[in-house]
């Protein structure tokens, strides 16, 4: 379920680019942009199998 | 539709919209009203973004793309996740330091105030057509399906929309796309499943996806280089990271989303919400297109899907030729079950010979089919030269209409407004923001109360939402919808981006040169498009991008450099 006011939006706002992204297991954001990238490439193994999976 | 879809319909419409009014309301600073309050996490944000690019269009269209063409379209979304990458790690960090309301104020800060408005001008073309559209696109359809009339359909949806966007700004339309995106989830699993369970009782969800699959509609990945096919992985992964590039990160309507959050993390991670998901999302909406083909290999589909179209012309003259080419699709579609029931006979049995000259039979089956819808379509032009033949857009609402029960009607429909919905409220509000912040304030009334702001804000909201109207009623030429919207970014956004990539990482180019360079790039672009018919439009992404870049730094030793007029370092 995605929160929608999740407790950090309490804080004062911040700008800062050192923010760490506090994602489970991804405590970079070069981190989260490599799993996001790897997700994709997951994504596209998953399209390009899909009719071999069926055929 | 029956009273309870009517009453599950506009109680979810109007609903959602009081809620975000009444949530939102008194909004009393232009900062407020244009950014929000910025209270909102990233959940909320992820699918303000999400609600903003998926339209009506996107509900409409694509299950038709996905039903004649399979999962290729999705390629399109390939450079989306790159482009949100780029975006979350060089363009918010900008804005937020600059605390910018607008993307274009940035191009002012870094340039001049002729290449801002130049931005700003650009945008406010391209969003505000493209907003007439985002109205027409469901409203024609509901309206030929239902007998509706398309005028009143256009004003309801339209001033709908201006309703809670002027009352509540830009935190009444955050707010509301988290709603209208749970009933938008909510609708296309409901439809998944009822239309899993419609088919026939010896056909398993792996069938059906092998029945997809001998058709070639899962091959959602092409390789070619060939640039006249329209999606390929490199069109997709290179003209369409362009277009995210430009979409996401200087089109307000987004731009304004991403910026409402309270901190970078909260923006960072609601568009990173939107990298991981927006390709699986769409790639679902793809499936149920090809399984809603696969669907109508079982049941009885029309030979054309717009069937109010198809039952006016079979009054007219000429009628007997339509009911005639009906008749026969019907014949074959018969034959096509058989050969389809055979194959499947074939390949349970196990023998590799049969199953090829079952599918052999059943290919044959299937050309013969489409050349009579072809036929179906050449006899309507025949009769009506002016009738739009593209009948793809109406296969989802054929599907819910004749196939969904009492109520669960009510909430598909409630979906597509929600759709289009979410996004005419993202665009007017940018539409109405940037006006004021770009055009009204900065030029015509510079030391303006914030009141006054507001009040003007929520005027010229109210006017893009007037011209959109407008547009809407006159935007029956077009026949694609959602390739109308793409073709039409992708003509301008090209050069947006060159003028914000110029500003990022060229820092010796100057306003002069970059906006010459910007102006001489969109003309060549706009007589290019209009020159050559064979080049995909996702690739004027790229071309209006590479000239203005390229311009700009030709031009810059000969116009010299105009220094910024502040001290802030605005460059990545």
């Amino acid at each position: 379920m995605i929160p929608s006011v999740p407790p950090q939006s309490n804080r004062p706002e911040s700008d800062s680019n050192e923010e760490v992204p506090d994602v489970p297991g991804l405590r970079t954001w070069p981190g989260v942009y490599l799993a996001v990238i790897g997700s994709f490439i997951v994504m596209v193994i998953l399209l390009k199998l899909l009719p071999r999976f069926f055929a | 539709m029956s009273a309870l879809d009517y009453f599950v319909l506009v109680a979810t419409m109007v609903g959602i919209a009081a809620y975000g009014m009444w949530k939102t309301r008194g909004q009393t600073t232009l900062q407020n009203y244009v950014r929000g309050d910025r209270k909102v996490g990233w959940g909320t944000i992820g699918l303000a973004v999400m609600a903003t690019q998926a339209s009506a269009i996107t509900f409409l269209s694509i299950p038709g793309q996905g039903f004649e063409s399979g999962m290729g379209f999705v390629q399109n979304y390939f450079g989306l996740p790159f482009a949100l990458i780029v975006v979350a790690a060089v363009f918010l960090p900008l804005y937020r330091r600059l605390k910018v309301l607008t993307a274009y104020e940035y191009l002012g800060r870094r340039f001049d105030g002729k290449t801002r408005l130049l931005g700003a001008g650009l945008f406010l073309l391209q969003r505000g057509f493209a907003s007439g559209i985002t109205i027409y696109a469901p409203a024609i359809v509901l309206s030929t399906v239902f007998g509706w009339r398309l005028d009143v359909t256009i004003l309801a949806t339209g001033a709908l929309a201006i309703v809670y966007t002027v009352s509540g700004g830009n935190a009444a339309v955050s707010l509301t796309q988290k709603y209208q995106m749970m009933v938008i989830f909510a609708g296309m699993a409901t439809a998944f499943v009822i239309m899993l369970l419609r088919l026939p009782e010896s056909v398993s969800v792996g069938d059906a996806l092998e029945i997809a699959a001998g058709f070639d509609k899962l091959n959602a990945i092409n390789f070619s280089f060939d640039l006249n096919e329209r999606y390929t992985l490199w069109s997709g992964l290179f003209a369409g990271f362009f277009l995210s590039l430009s979409y996401f990160g200087t089109d307000q309507s987004q731009v304004g989303r991403y910026l409402s959050g309270p901190s970078l993390r909260e923006s960072r991670l609601g568009l990173m919400f939107n990298a991981v998901f927006k390709i699986p999302m769409q790639a679902f909406i793809l499936l149920l297109g090809v399984l809603l083909f696969v669907f109508y290999q079982f049941a009885p589909a029309p030979v054309f899907f717009d069937r109010a179209t198809w039952r006016q012309h079979l009054e007219r003259e000429g009628g007997d030729s339509l009911r005639a080419i009906e008749n026969r699709y019907t014949e074959l579609s018969g034959e096509k079950r058989v050969a389809l029931e055979a194959w499947l006979k074939a390949r349970d049995e196990g023998s590799a010979e049969a199953v090829a000259s079952t599918h052999a039979a059943l290919r044959n089956a299937h050309v013969r089919s489409e050349a009579v819808r072809a036929e179906a379509k050449a006899a309507l032009v025949a009769v009506d030269p002016g009738v739009k033949t593209k009948d793809s857009d109406y296969v989802f609402i054929t599907f819910i209409l004749e196939q969904l029960p009492v109520g669960v009607i009510g909430l598909l429909i409630a979906v597509i407004f929600a759709a289009a919905l979410s996004s005419v409220a993202s665009e007017l509000s940018a539409l109405g923001s940037t006006t004021v912040v770009d055009f009204y304030r900065h030029l015509a009334r510079p030391g303006t109360s914030e009141a006054h702001a507001v009040f003007a804000s929520k005027a010229f909201t109210a006017l893009w939402g007037c011209v959109a109207i407008s547009f809407a009623l006159f935007a029956n030429v077009v026949e694609n919808l959602i390739e109308a919207v793409n073709i039409l970014g992708s003509l301008f956004y090209g050069v947006v981006l060159g003028l914000f990539l110029v500003a990022f990482f060229l820092r010796r180019v100057g306003g002069h040169a970059v906006f010459t360079g910007a102006l001489i790039s969109q003309v060549a672009v706009l007589a290019t498009f209009f020159s050559f018919d064979r080049i995909g439009y996702l690739w004027y992404n790229l071309i209006g991008c590479a000239l203005c870049v390229v311009t700009s730094l030709l031009l810059q030793p000969l116009l010299g450099r105009r220094p910024p007029s502040h001290s802030t370092p605005v460059s990545a």
